[in-house]
């Protein structure tokens, strides 16, 4: 993890060297100059919030470097994470389609530079491009069925399957270090817990007991994956 | 699987502005006459209670847009365990997420008592959709609220007891039943699909109902389970637990 220290350049959004893989992608290059043209950027640090559950959406944002988490708050004010967001990936979106307040809060979880659109730029696009308003289809296609997998697992699975399979669900979506072993983000027990959807100290208790067994190696905050069959196993993934 | 019945009723079917769920569908914003031209190949189905309109895994082959009755829409999960996502009562519309995948249905759907559904073939719902940017937009509102039901339900799963998320589907099940003469609501659900909405055990269920029972915010009659309280009801849903 990089930490940044002041605000780098951004370059233009068709200059971007994660355009190819974004919803932007399908856009004309007068689409995307004036997209750029009106973009703002930010560094959040680690942290730092940058949407709040509750509030009025006024634009949509692309993350540039870095991750995020997205959360909702839980009646007891626990906090469950109901995705996770890297490079390219965009976020704040659903909430500006469906013309409601955000309905969850999005926290860098390391320094994340993220492009802001603003609302009116994305709705025209949409209008205007009916092969842009397909990709957003599409990327709500998937928002979708990563929510009724994850409703399906929190109802049915016990807490050791869903800390195995959030351990997985965090090597598939951020990737390996180097080494090809170590899962490259560096998330505090308490936000694995709550993307498993357990307490705290579960979350401790079972990633010490996955340590104890050699399935994972804990170093600090980084988590090694000694034995990815063993995990696979206990996650008793059924796709 | 799946038995269909009275099949193409092509000649006694409304037009699709005359429908009575029109102007609360995704379909609204589309002007007289563009409805009926695109869906030209529509058809009216049937099921009995337990049929099944379409299952996991199945090629999209088009969408359904709910007449009479409810379905269930599951999906299998862990150790081929159904699970409820959500109830489709009459007005929604069924399957329209699936399109995307372009290959198949990610979930499965069955009728909980007699159904009869709007039948739209993949072609002709797919041919509007590249034509008619409002719709696609109606399509994206209907889909962030589909996600935005379940993102609130997994984290009313994880972060609340199962009584209380037991009792907020309840509510989401009933709220569109008409009421009993005496103010009681029906709920018309096997005790094997309320178990399914929370992915417990019907072991465990029986529970959480005697409990329920116990402080007469339902009743199990004949058995048939009905609503009697449902200020009460609410207020457990909150985690707000009424005294017997």
């Amino acid at each position: 993890m990089k930490t940044l220290s002041r605000k780098p350049d951004i370059p233009p959004c068709e200059a971007c060297d994660g355009l190819s893989t974004s919803i932007f992608c399908v856009l004309t290059k007068p689409e995307l100059s004036h997209l750029s043209e009106n973009k703002t950027f930010n560094l959040y640090k680690k942290g730092q919030v940058i949407f709040y559950e509750g509030n009025m959406p006024q634009g949509i944002y692309c993350i540039h470097s870095g991750k995020v988490k997205i959360h909702k708050m839980g009646d007891d004010g626990k906090m469950q994470i109901v995705r996770l967001a890297k490079k390219n990936n965009i976020i704040g979106y659903r909430a500006l389609l469906s013309g409601e307040n955000y309905n969850a809060t999005a926290t860098a979880i390391e320094d994340t530079l993220v492009c802001f659109f603003p609302k009116n730029i994305y709705l025209n696009l949409l209008a205007g491009n009916p092969r842009f308003s397909m990709s957003t289809i599409q990327m709500l296609s998937t928002d979708l069925k990563v929510a009724e997998h994850m409703i399906t697992n929190m109802a049915q699975k016990q807490v050791r399957e869903r800390m195995a399979e959030a351990l997985l669900l965090l090597k598939e979506f951020f990737g390996l270090e180097e080494d090809g072993a170590t899962i490259n983000t560096v998330l505090t027990r308490e936000d694995i817990g709550n993307l498993a959807g357990t307490t705290t100290e579960t979350s401790i208790r079972v990633l010490s007991d996955f340590n104890k067994s050699r399935i994972v190696k804990l170093m600090g905050k980084k988590i090694r994956i000694l034995n990815l069959k063993e995990l696979i196993k206990i996650a008793n993934l059924s796709e | 699987m799946s038995t269909i019945r009275n099949n193409d009723e092509k000649s006694t079917r409304k037009s699709c502005t005359e429908c009575r769920f029109h102007d609360f569908s995704v379909f609204k914003n589309c002007p007289p006459g563009v409805l009926e031209d695109a869906f030209s190949n529509r058809s009216m189905r049937s099921y009995a209670k337990g049929d099944v309109l379409m299952s996991q895994g199945d090629a999209f082959s088009g969408v359904y847009c709910i007449q009479e009755g409810m379905v269930k829409v599951t999906r299998i999960g862990n150790k081929n365990k159904e699970f409820i996502l959500w109830f489709a009562h009459p007005g929604d519309i069924i399957g329209m997420d699936s399109f995307m995948s372009n290959d198949s249905y990610s979930f499965s759907s069955t009728a909980l008592e007699p159904v009869s559904a709007c039948f739209i073939p993949a072609s002709d719902f797919k041919n509007l959709l590249t034509r008619d940017p409002l719709l696609s937009i109606g399509l994206m509102k209907d889909m962030c609220d589909k996600i935005n039901f379940i993102e609130e339900r997994i984290t009313s799963i994880a972060r609340k007891k199962i009584k209380e998320h037991f009792a907020e589907m309840l509510i989401s099940l009933a709220v569109k039943n008409k009421k009993l003469p005496g103010g009681d609501i029906p709920v018309n659900c096997s005790v094997k699909d309320l178990a399914d909405i929370i992915g417990t055990t019907k072991h465990y269920l029986y529970k959480i109902l005697s409990d329920f029972s116990d402080k007469k915010v339902i009743s199990v009659r004949n058995r048939k389970l009905v609503i009697r309280n449902m200020d009460k009801l609410s207020m457990i849903a909150v985690g707000d637990e009424p005294l017997v």
